[in-house]
């Protein structure tokens, strides 16, 4: 029967699902229970919930995390500000139209570790052109490996080059699908530019915006190699997000068993903020 | 249309937005492209050269001497296997998920979802041991395998939307004709969806490539994909960035052909499902 | 979707019920088995701390006069092993490289072993190193081993082969005329009696300056009206620090000082620059197993504290980005001409001294001992950090006897010859660096002074090896590596840094379980 059917279709991508996903979740589970640092001779042993007990109290986790969301949310934040800009951009006809929208594609083919070293070999102080020019013709001094702060932003600046073009695209494609007599009639009544961008643009891709969120953020929170590449985890710690700062514990501090039980905190917190977004994204599909 | 000062001064700094846009889009990759014709010396230069430098044939040491065209191959190798293992699986589950009521459907299509959230480093070690136990390190079909994990998704999301636009009223005509399940598939339902199947294979395909922290954990020279290659050129002896630059040049080179030409595909997969209702 | 089912419906949900149960438990099982399948680690050996070793001149004769060639021996010895693959992992480092691209493909001529490199950042070398270890994977037969605590924790954990008793054991694959103790470094990779391997690599951690500043009339003679001594080469803090300030000159790019304070080195400059404190092992006291002054260590201790001072402020005349800079940018900012003074390693002289590779600099880096209050100066000072590289036979490798091969010819006379000669700061054999004259030759063809330096600094004494060889050291560093990173970017003083570093450092081996033992 066809209606059985639907089960045999189901099941090679739901079990290799569950096998790439639940299987690694489960033993990730179970050392996060376990006290285990492989450089060191003594075998793991499980102790409850001491790794839990211990990551409330450590402030490299709790900077991490905060670090994290900090940058997804001001990245996002720039990409969709910037985006909006450039879909109205590309919403006009102007010559090089074409080339224009070529060029803005470009960034988003780039692998991301590709991205980090682009991006190091521009930036580098000593190296790159952009210090240079920066401190020659308007001296100011952009060191992102002295400063935090510049370090930081340097991060934000590589990941909004990289993604503003998905999010100007996602919107252009909103933006073009807002029905014409209600332009048009906005037009004739003389609205402004803030009103109509308030009134009309905003509400009718309300969606797309939602969705570039989403989309983002489900990768924003676990960006690794581009941060890698560029800084390295940053002066000190300050680029150390979630990712990094995972990756730097499990291995080069060994402490696997802590590390898998803060993977299961990051997992579970990054899940539920999804989750919110993700029902903001069904509803307003309604 | 008046000319105005006011649009001539608009018609002025819209096309100097423009301008800015594009160089700063454009500018990482000519930066790239020149660190790849120069030497250690005037890259280290401390003052950035723009021409007149000696150029340096920094593509035939990684490619010619030191093979660097095995980790492309690989890459490829890999990135299509990707997209023959997932795709498949992709569309069934798809299939499924949009013509049938499922029991927990929402929930397992958000499952599916939160494959892709969680940090890739939470996977590694679980990933070595399990890929190390079944024999695989090294291998491309672990990569492969592994992929999956957040290709999956993507890929059951964009062909699930796209299958959803097609009228349930096809399927019905095609089971009355007397075709069989596979044969609705294949024959009815593949061509119809060819859109967002393509959609899913070139996103796919270039996340695979992309891909670099399973790469470097699960593989070893066999199946270096060149994303890892790429590290390679981080030494003690310095790191090498004009051969750094001049592979990265050579790894872009598929990603930004296929993203170019095929952008239009992609956009419309990935927002067809904000078109459609489920 | 609870609502109104049909029977159809029902059993259809069964259906889904079944099969989706039956994937989740498979996962679960699969789940479980691979969770059972993680036996723990060995039994823990105890660990004792053992002093690091100073190291003494080395023998002086070029070793046992033999029949044949090493090549002879290994086309005979190899006959069993023909075909087989040795894979080693081990980082990018100038010899390592030298030897892939020289000697490997003729060691596969003589013998029909192909052997497989893979050169990685150091990160990542131990990074696949451990997994494969732990794994018992036995896709590496050598492990790249570069420091004493690591090698003490693969030991501890049985990771590794001791050499010694391999090659007792199998004494037909080792070729009569190999020299062990021959080679300088063998002293860091002895724990316990075994030996982890014959290092390939060895170098120094010295101070370089460059001659043609330092011998320039003109730099001369503002340098005596500004600090009124004649220029040359530091032999106390102050001097250095006085050359460093005349020599920082942000608009000609040229800087007064350079190290490695970026978060993973900077423990390692920590052995630096702290000649007359006397600060290693991270200040723990030889008895007993605590850092803190006020138990018995000196990792907080009123020299330790000054050294940290001095250190931090010297950072303010280096190259932008000095916070950060790795081994690597060291040496790239002296290749780049950009330092006048400052530290480096001296394998980095593979590329700096090479007139192709770095115009700026080649001919012009003379190295010297490190400042040293006079008063504090003796034979036998540790003063000098000595760095080696070692591949390590994995207990889980799968070609054992051609790894040892293999170990053999990388690290005989003949290859080093080469290898001194390609990469001209290396010098792992004493009868090479004091039975020939290929330092002196080397020396005065790139217009340097390194073998000078190594030969002075095995002769008198000065070297130090590397980190305590504990299996937990690791711990120990992470927890340093914060603190001085804090002091370097004057987030806390230098007193505060250490002391709380030393308290942590405390707690942290009392829970481990390091007896402290104060009273003995």
């Amino acid at each position: 029967m066809a209606k059985f059917r639907s089960w045999y279709l189901l099941v090679p991508a739901v079990s290799l699902l569950a096998f790439i996903d639940l299987a690694p979740f489960f033993y990730g589970l179970d050392l996060s229970f376990q006290r285990w640092i492989m450089t060191s001779p003594n075998p793991p042993t499980y102790v409850g919930f001491y790794n839990y007990g211990f990551l409330v109290n450590d402030s490299e986790f709790l900077g991490a995390f905060v670090r994290g969301v900090t940058f997804a949310a001001i990245s996002i934040a720039c990409q969709l500000l910037l985006g909006l800009g450039t879909a109205f951009i590309m919403l006009r006809k102007f010559r090089g139209n074409v080339a224009f929208k070529v060029i803005l594609t470009l960034p988003l083919a780039v692998a991301p570790i590709a991205v980090g070293s682009m991006w190091r070999i521009m930036m580098y102080p000593g190296i790159g052109p952009i210090p240079y020019y920066l401190k020659h013709f308007l001296g100011i001094h952009w060191d992102m490996t002295g400063s935090s702060a510049i370090a930081f932003a340097t991060t934000i600046m590589m990941d909004t080059w990289h993604w503003l073009p998905l999010a100007a695209l996602i919107m252009l494609s909103g933006i073009a699908g807002i029905p014409q007599p209600l332009l048009e009639s906005a037009a004739i009544d003389g609205v402004s530019i803030l009103q109509k961008l308030r009134f009309i643009y905003l509400p009718l891709i309300k969606f797309e915006i939602i969705f570039v969120v989403l989309l983002r953020g489900m990768d924003a929170f676990r960006i690794f190699d581009e941060i890698w590449m560029l800084t390295g985890g940053g002066p000190g710690n300050t680029t150390r997000f979630l990712s990094v700062s995972l990756y730097t514990l499990i291995l080069r501090g060994w402490d696997i068993g802590y590390g898998a039980a803060i993977s299961m905190v990051y997992v579970y917190v990054i899940i539920v903020m999804c989750w919110i977004l993700y029902q903001a994204v069904m509803r307003v599909r309604e | 249309m008046k000319k105005t000062a006011r649009s001539i001064a608009f018609e002025i700094a819209f096309y100097l937005v423009v301008i800015i846009m594009a160089t700063a889009m454009i500018f990482p990759f000519i930066w790239t492209a020149e660190t790849s014709l120069k030497g250690k010396a005037s890259i280290l230069a401390g003052t950035p050269e723009w021409w007149g430098f000696r150029i340096e044939n920094n593509y035939y040491r990684p490619f010619v001497i030191e093979g660097y065209f095995k980790p492309l191959l690989n890459s490829v190798l890999t990135a299509v296997g990707c997209v023959i293992v997932t795709v498949p699986l992709a569309f069934m589950a798809a299939y499924a998920f949009s013509r049938y009521k499922i029991f927990g459907a929402p929930t397992l299509y958000f499952w599916s979802l939160t494959c892709r959230m969680g940090p890739e480093a939470a996977f590694i070690i679980p990933y070595y041991l399990m890929i190390t136990k079944l024999g695989l390190y090294d291998t491309a079909f672990s990569l492969m395998l592994v992929y999956s994990l957040f290709n999956l998704p993507l890929a059951i999301w964009l062909v699930k939307s796209g299958i959803d636009a097609i009228p349930r009223a096809i399927d019905e005509a095609a089971l009355v004709d007397g075709a069989g399940m596979s044969d609705l598939l294949r024959h009815v339902i593949v061509p119809v969806a060819a859109p967002s199947l393509a959609a899913a294979s070139i996103l796919v395909f270039i996340f695979s490539w992309n891909e670099y922290l399973f790469a470097s954990v699960l593989t070893a020279l066999r199946s270096r994909t060149i994303t890892v290659g790429l590290l390679q050129f981080v030494t003690t002896v310095g790191i090498r960035y004009g051969e750094m630059a001049a592979v990265s040049m050579v790894a872009l080179v598929p990603t930004l052909v296929t993203v170019v030409i095929l952008q239009k595909y992609i956009i419309s997969g990935l927002t067809l499902g904000a078109v459609t209702s489920e | 979707m609870f609502c109104l089912l049909s029977e159809e419906k029902k059993v259809a949900r069964r259906q889904f019920l079944k099969y989706g149960g039956a994937a989740v438990a498979v996962a679960g099982v699969a789940a479980v088995g691979y969770m059972a399948g993680q036996g723990g680690a060995p039994a823990p050996t105890g660990t004792t701390v053992t002093e690091t070793n100073t190291v003494t001149a080395g023998t002086m004769t070029g070793g046992p006069q033999v029949e044949g060639n090493i090549e002879d021996f290994l086309a005979k010895a190899s006959g069993p092993y023909k075909g087989q693959t040795v894979r080693l992992v081990s980082e990018s480092t100038a010899s390592g490289m030298w030897l892939n691209e020289n000697k490997r493909a003729r060691f596969e001529e003589i013998t029909g072993i192909k052997v497989e490199m893979e050169l990685l950042g150091w990160d990542d070398v131990m990074r696949k190193q451990l997994l494969d270890a732990q794994q018992k994977g036995g896709a590496y037969d050598l492990y790249y081993i570069d420091e004493a605590e690591i090698m003490a924790s693969r030991f501890d954990n049985d990771y590794i082969l001791d050499w010694y008793m391999y090659a007792d054991q199998h004494k037909d694959l080792l070729w009569p005329g190999f020299n062990v103790t021959d080679l300088i470094p063998v002293k860091y990779f002895t724990y316990k009696g075994m030996l982890a391997g014959p290092p390939f690599e060895h170098f120094i951690r010295t101070i370089v300056y460059r001659k043609d500043l330092f011998e320039d009339p003109t730099e001369k003679q503002n340098f005596k009206a500004k600090y009124g001594w004649d220029l040359r080469p530091a032999q106390t803090y102050d001097e250095y620090r006085q050359i460093a300030e005349f020599f920082t000159r942000p608009d000609q790019d040229l800087y007064g000082h350079v190290c490695m304070p970026n978060s993973m080195c900077i423990p390692c400059d920590m052995y630096t620059a702290t000649g007359g404190y006397g600060i290693m092992n991270y200040g723990l006291a030889t008895l007993g197993y605590r850092a803190g002054y006020k138990n018995g260590g000196r990792l907080d201790s009123l020299g330790a504290i000054a050294w940290l001072h001095r250190y931090v402020d010297l950072l303010q005349y280096g190259p932008p980005g000095l916070a950060n800079f790795t081994w690597d940018d060291e040496g790239a900012s002296i290749a780049a001409g950009r330092i006048a003074q400052g530290w480096v390693f001296t394998e980095n002289f593979a590329y700096i001294q090479d007139p192709e590779k770095s115009p700026k600099s080649a001919g012009k880096i003379l190295c010297t001992i490190p400042h040293v209050e006079p008063k504090f100066y003796t034979y036998s000072t540790p003063l000098i950090y000595g760095d080696a590289g070692v591949w390590a036979m994995a207990r889980s490798g799968q070609a054992k006897e051609a790894a040892f091969l293999w170990n053999q010819y990388a690290t005989c006379t003949e290859t080093q010859i080469g290898q001194m000669k390609a990469c001209k700061g290396l010098a792992p054999r004493s009868s090479l660096l004091y039975g020939t004259t290929l330092g002196e030759e080397l020396d005065a063809k790139y217009g340097t002074n390194v073998y000078a330096t190594i030969k002075r600094a095995t002769r008198e004494g000065l070297l130090m090896g590397p980190f305590p060889p504990m299996a937990d050291e690791p711990v120990g560093r992470d927890i340093l590596w914060k603190h001085l990173v804090d002091a370097a970017a004057k987030k806390v003083t230098p007193e505060d840094a250490l002391t709380t570093c030393a308290n942590e450092m405390d707690e942290k081996w009392k829970s481990l379980g390091y007896p402290d033992l104060k009273g003995y």
